[in-house]
């Protein structure tokens, strides 16, 4: 069994030592499914161990880097994937009831990508149900359990990418992959301490994914730095003809962040959350001075335009996902979802007018050039992640987290990268994070400020102590 | 976490519903919800109270739909909380109704049209 200090590195340390052969891909992974095996129930981390495929792959991956075949920085990393993605051979649950025997002939693009990448597959991380698309209420609605957070069991990851937070958190894999159609990435990160990664919409292939919202979804990874989501996008980026949704080539392949010309101009949001904890202004406030402190960063005030933009999101989210899951809604298994919420949501959604879905996304058209206005003043806009810390594994999520969200809206209905990275702690030794919105396409400029800032800090560094 | 259901106010995706009393298991009620059958029902009438007669009508025919459809498969608890929760969200759908927008305005999602010079590739389930 290998140390926390390796199983707890960045992938870009582990390949280093993968390609250098001072690291074994099947000791990683060997040391890796303990860990998973003895922690992961606790945190209920994970919906399945794929203990079978992850040996299979980490012997090929030794014996190729033993005879001078390295594929690049994720072979022999293992990590885990969101129990939305489809993997043939093992159950793929959506983190729902009705759903716990479904199984797929066929595996996800993504999955299929970080497999020529060399990577290994540990499990499938533990998700809310359906992720998040009836509405839910408590962060027990999952299949799995509520997902506890690895620097205070008695709360919660946020969701819904709640067990591949866990489990980078964890360190139960050296990765994980999650989705966002609305915070569900840029959440757990942040109530986690992670790195956490969502691309430009159309630029990771949803093919093989759990449909939620056709032009919301994302896919993105779940790491330990911003170096490491670099990597992780690198090698599942790209065009597919399986998702409509999917770039062109030559703007869905992410080639890593390039070399940096000027300075970055860094855009400060003045209006994001209407009232920020003290626990978490204090830190991110001095991660804020960190950054204007910078010789590379030129720092302003940036203003959110005013607009129904939340609520044109929420319609979309609401009618894409009730055609989604038209069949369970009608057949009234949604009853078997275990949040309160998720069993009427559906029922709710279906009645949303297609005229006012329509006008919803006009609205979308005209925010989507209001925000790339911004976008030639700045390269990246900062705000912090979330204004609390990570609520109680029991809070009624209704009361604990009401506050509104503008930029998460306009973010995801505009389809724009973002990444979330630590910036310290709060009052009960939770973390807090600072997120970086950037312009369609420039995923490497939000991956840049991220990198400027964990250059001059070890916030990403720290771990949770867990028996 | 993604915040769903006509985009309510709460961060929560889908946490639209400010609180209610609905039915997770026998034995988790009151600790499960926020309010008790009658604390719904104002919730639901001071709702009400701010729309405008149309946006109460809509909200009431929907509600009423709703039941049409479903109501066989719903106890009372869970037909407080979406009376409540679609009466809290119609405001939300007026508001976005009042953006102003020109004739010219287009949706983000255009329809394009298809052509493809390649023999037809045959899907599997799920692909697209």
């Amino acid at each position: 069994m290998l140390s926390e200090e390796i199983l707890f590195l960045s992938v870009t340390e582990l390949s280093k030592r993968i390609r250098g052969k001072q690291l074994s891909p099947v000791e990683l992974t060997e040391s890796y499914l303990a860990r998973s095996r003895d922690l992961g129930p606790k945190l209920n981390a994970y919906a399945t161990l794929t203990r079978d495929l992850a040996m299979k792959q980490a012997h090929a991956a030794e014996a190729e880097i033993k005879a001078g075949k390295y594929r690049g920085p994720l072979h022999g990393i293992p990590y885990a994937a969101k129990d939305l993605l489809a993997v043939k051979g093992y159950p793929t649950t959506w983190g729902a009831r009705p759903y716990v025997d479904q199984h797929f002939d066929y595996d996800a693009t993504v999955i299929r990508k970080l497999e020529s990448a060399g990577a290994v597959l540990l499990g499938k991380a533990a998700m809310i149900e359906l992720a998040g698309g009836m509405g839910y209420r408590y962060a027990s609605a999952s299949a799995t359990g509520a997902a506890r957070n690895p620097w205070n069991t008695d709360c919660w990851t946020c969701g819904s990418s709640s067990g591949s937070a866990a489990i980078t958190g964890a360190g139960l894999a050296a990765f994980a992959i999650g989705t966002e159609t609305w915070g569900s990435i840029i959440c757990p990160s942040g109530f986690c301490g992670l790195s956490g990664l969502r691309p430009t919409y159309g630029r990771v292939s949803r093919a093989g994914a759990m449909a939620l919202s056709y032009t919301m979804d994302k896919i993105g990874p779940i790491t330990r730095s911003a170096d490491d989501c670099d990597l992780v996008l690198q090698a599942i980026s790209g065009h597919d003809d399986g998702d409509l949704g999917s770039l062109p080539d030559a703007s869905a392949k992410y080639n890593g962040v390039g070399e940096v010309k000027g300075k970055l101009r860094i855009g400060w949001l003045e209006n994001q959350w209407k009232e920020v904890s003290p626990e978490v202004e204090k830190p991110t406030q001095a991660a804020r001075q960190v950054l204007a402190k910078n010789s590379s960063v030129v720092m302003s005030k940036v203003s959110l335009p005013e607009g129904p933009w939340e609520i044109a999101a929420g319609v979309i989210i609401s009618v894409e996902g009730a055609a989604a899951f038209s069949k369970l809604i009608q057949s009234g298994r949604v009853s078997e979802l275990n949040d309160p919420l998720g069993q009427v949501g559906g029922y709710m959604n279906e009645e949303l007018s297609a005229s006012d879905f329509i006008l919803a996304q006009r609205i979308r058209t005209v925010v989507q050039a209001r925000m790339d206005e911004i976008f030639h003043k700045v390269d990246v806009l900062a705000t912090p992640s979330l204004p609390v810390t990570a609520t109680k594994v029991d809070a009624n999520l209704d009361l604990a987290l009401t506050f509104a969200d503008p930029i998460g809206g306009i973010g995801n209905f505009c389809g724009l990268p973002a990444i979330s990275v630590p910036c310290g702690f709060g009052d009960h030794g939770l973390p807090v994070s600072l997120q970086f919105i950037g312009r369609a396409l420039d995923d490497d400029k939000v991956i840049q400020a991220a990198r400027i800032f964990q250059a001059q800090t070890d916030w990403h560094k720290k771990r949770p102590k867990l028996q | 976490m993604p915040k769903f259901l006509l985009g309510r106010r709460q961060f929560t995706l889908g946490a639209a519903a400010a609180a209610t009393a609905a039915l997770i298991h026998p034995g988790e009620t009151l600790a499960q919800t926020a309010g008790t059958l009658a604390e719904l029902d104002q919730k639901t009438r001071n709702a009400m109270a701010k729309l405008t007669p149309q946006g109460r009508a809509e909200a009431e025919a929907k509600i009423a739909n709703i039941f049409r459809k479903y109501g066989d498969r719903l106890s009372e608890e869970q037909k407080a909380d979406i009376r409540r929760i679609m009466a809290e969200t119609q405001e939300g759908l007026d508001k976005m109704r009042a953006f102003p927008l020109e004739n010219s305005d287009q949706p983000a999602d255009a329809f394009r049209a298809y052509r493809h010079e390649a023999a037809p590739e045959k899907t599997r389930g799920g692909k697209r």
